[in-house]
């Protein structure tokens, strides 16, 4: 049986005891918005939050990272395989499916992305369910969320009387069997409110967007770019949308030279980009706005699924509320699914 | 639906149908709030909207279209940013129907995950002397009185500027949905030789932001548009306000306010002081 | 543990680097830890490329330049003052002190002054303190 429960006072007690063993990185307040941080004081946590601006992809593809360096007489140095053991808790269930997501398309052999391989071992996933979505959400219909998540190691949904927690993977198993003396079995009446609670949310958003997301594979080759015309004249090409986004990984490299080394870097791209398909020779196989709009959905909702098996969106609604001119992936998904 | 709102939708489709402008450039309302939208035909107009939530500069939109007759709801910065374009060689008069609407102020937009449950006055409304463009080609009068006063803000000492660029992305934002950064090669894009470097290099946000700045100044009209599409809302308008008003001292300048009057920067006058 | 020594930079224009060369030559004392990187005209330096100075590593920047008796000579030292008058207006306002960036008049006969002006904001900076940028911008809240 893998259902428990914890009371909010165990909650601190396992929070304050994990951040004695693991670097904690957990949602809290500043300015009137939540983002995630590594926290050395438990006490500061908030969990009253909807969501973070920004995703905690950062924790696992970070926006620049150091491949290797290059000393002239001492050879390279690459990132460090060791990577300190961390929890992430408190994300939401869209943000820990795209992790899974993200380890569908990065961890398939035989390419590995070895840096995201090293955080991700080393990261113990713990996500929040959602009991009050946003006007902005629609997991709903990439089923990831609101309650349960794809890729996290235990799911916490706050109850009544505290927390029902789900142990997802055999590594929330070990965490609750740790902590043993903090979690209780849940009982019949909690697991009933927790069926209860998960068919109201999931109602409620059934009722603003209901997609058919299998039929989405067909915008390949029935969207022509003329539908997507309307939005390039009002995208911007900033790149908030695949920087805000938590499964957006694509990325690119910088090569500097240092005063003592030669470097380089990787770091967050977007495909929006007008430089992001430009070859040396100056030709573009994606030269107009509506090319790459055509692009970041195809690839998304159609082809992502197609080669691994998971949809590259979870519904969080980032791209929707950031994006400066108003361009709505929801529209597509009306459209198409 | 306020008159302001049928006077310009019966204008646009006015010049569409009588092909005075190949399309018009205005706001309309969707589910991911009011956001630019682009009518050709005269039959689209029911689109158009007008209230305090048209927030972005639709100035930055006529760079892709140099070669069409276009119409553009401009507020009063919105206009201020065309003369001054016009006077940098940017945009042809003969080109842009000016549809001049007079502007209240507008609403400071609430991002994803806000705990915000009061909606507020930007904060770059709160200064604005010019609500109305200074050139137009029609005049649409508000209805409506101006928004309710907003919370007040600190002075601008008070901020400290260095922890706010630390939370910069470097998405680009700013850059992209201001009306003057046009330049196909921005200068702190990280093209080589570089002044900042492509990837973000945490250092170098404080680079990135005071070239802006110096880039901006004298030129910016305050529309915020660069404020209002930050993802982490780093109130931009505010520097560079503090840099016109160098200028305003230095030489009584205020960028886009007549066609006339020529940019310091360009003009060499004997005598004068710097 | 080293003791901080302020690190100037100096843009030196062609006329005013005779200047400090010569007070070089006539063994007029000025501190070690002024960099000096020539130009052909004061104007030609970017306030951008100031502010990289800056964030590089530099306590403060100078430029020098010579004094605009001759007319062809005017504008440019206009467009020079005007720029760093706008830059020192926006450091102080993003709160690095404005004392940093400044310009020196020297002609090209004029060692002694250079010698002496530098020494002087050497003391300053010193009082001031290092800039660090670069900590500053890494430390974390």
């Amino acid at each position: 049986m893998r259902m428990f429960s914890i009371t909010e006072e165990s909650l601190k007690v396992f929070l304050r005891e994990l951040s004695l063993k693991h670097v904690l990185i957990a949602p809290f307040e500043r300015d009137g918005y939540f983002e995630f941080d590594v926290l050395k004081n438990p006490d500061v946590i908030n969990l009253n939050y909807t969501n973070t601006r920004l995703s905690p992809k950062r924790f696992f593809l970070p926006q620049r990272q150091l491949v290797f360096k290059h000393y002239p007489r001492k050879g390279f140095t690459e990132e460090s395989k060791e990577y300190s053991s961390f929890v992430l808790f408190g994300i939401r269930p869209c943000d820990a499916s795209a992790l899974s997501v993200l380890d569908n398309i990065l961890l398939s052999p035989p390419y590995k992305d070895a840096s995201y391989e090293n955080r991700r071992k080393n990261a113990i996933v713990i996500s929040l369910s959602c009991t009050k979505p946003m006007a902005e959400c629609f997991c709903n219909v990439f089923e990831t969320g609101p309650i349960r998540g794809m890729g996290e190691d235990l799911t916490f949904t706050p109850t009544r009387s505290g927390f029902i927690v789900e142990a997802r993977t055999p590594r929330g198993v070990s965490v609750i069997e740790e902590f043993g003396k903090l979690f209780r079995k849940a009982d019949g009446e909690m697991l009933e409110e927790y069926s209860r609670l998960i068919s109201k949310v999931l109602d409620e958003m059934n009722r603003r967007l209901k997609v058919d997301k299998t039929r989405l594979i067909r915008i390949e080759k029935e969207a022509g770019e003329e539908f997507f015309q309307l939005n390039a004249q009002r995208c911007i090409e900033c790149s908030l949308c695949s920087f805000a986004c938590p499964l957006c990984y694509c990325f690119e490299t910088e090569d500097c030279l240092e005063k003592d080394s030669y470097v380089r870097f990787r770091g967050w791209d977007t495909c929006i980009s007008p430089l992001f398909t430009r070859m040396a020779s100056g030709l573009d196989p994606r030269v107009t706005k509506a090319d790459r709009l055509c692009h970041r959905f195809c690839h998304k909702l159609s082809r992502i699924p197609l080669a691994f098996n998971a949809y590259g969106c979870v519904g969080c609604g980032r791209c929707v509320s950031l994006c400066p001119a108003g361009i709505d992936i929801r529209e597509v998904l009306k459209k198409w699914g | 639906m306020s008159s302001p709102e049928i006077e310009l939708r019966k204008l646009a489709r006015n010049l569409l149908e009588r092909k005075v402008v190949d399309l018009v450039i205005g706001y309309e309302d969707s589910e991911a709030g009011v956001r630019p939208c682009f009518i050709k035909e005269p039959g689209e107009v029911e689109k158009l909207v007008w209230n305090p939530d048209c927030r972005l500069s639709l100035v930055r939109y006529l760079r892709g279209f140099k070669e069409k007759k276009v119409g553009i709801v401009a507020k009063g910065c919105d206009g201020r940013a065309i003369v001054e374009l016009i006077k940098e060689n940017q945009l042809d008069r003969k080109n842009i129907f000016i549809i001049a609407v007079e502007c209240n102020g507008v609403y400071k937009p609430v991002k994803y995950g806000s705990s915000k449950t009061r909606r507020q006055m930007a904060e770059y409304c709160e200064k604005c002397e010019v609500r109305v463009s200074p050139i137009k080609d029609y005049l649409i009068k508000s209805d409506e009185k101006a928004l309710e006063e907003t919370i007040p803000k600190g002075d601008i000492e008070d901020l400290d500027w260095l922890s706010l660029f630390r939370k910069c992305l470097r998405c680009m934002a700013c850059v992209r949905s201001c009306p003057f950064c046009y330049c196909t090669e921005c200068s702190i894009e990280g093209f080589k030789p570089a002044l900042v470097h492509r990837l973000v290099d945490p250092v170098e946000l404080f680079t990135f932001h005071l070239i802006r700045a110096i880039h901006m100044a004298g030129r910016c009209v305050e529309c915020g548009a660069c404020e209002s599409s930050c993802p982490v809302e780093i109130p931009l308008t505010r520097l560079y306000h503090e840099l016109n008003e160098w200028f305003r001292e230095n030489y009584g300048y205020v960028p886009g306010l007549n066609l006339e009057q020529a940019p310091p920067p360009l003009v060499f006058k004997e005598g004068e002081k710097p | 543990m080293v003791a901080w020594k302020p690190k100037i930079i100096a843009f030196t224009c062609w006329c005013s680097n005779s200047g400090v060369d010569q007070a070089g030559f006539e063994g007029f004392k000025y501190p070690a830890n002024v960099l000096t990187v020539r130009v052909p005209c004061s104007a030609i330096v970017n306030p951008s490329i100031v502010v990289k100075a800056l964030e590089e590593g530099a306590d403060a920047v100078l430029l020098t330049a010579c004094k605009p008796v001759e007319l062809r000579k005017i504008a440019p030292s206009r467009i020079t003052e005007a720029r760093v008058s706008l830059l020192r207006r926006l450091l102080k306002t993003v709160g690095v002190e404005e004392e940093r960036v400044r310009i020196l008049w020297i002609s090209s006969n004029e060692g002694g002054v250079f010698a002496n002006e530098v020494s002087r904001i050497v003391e300053e900076i010193e009082r001031l303190g290092p800039l660090n940028l670069r900590g500053r911008m890494l430390e974390q809240s």
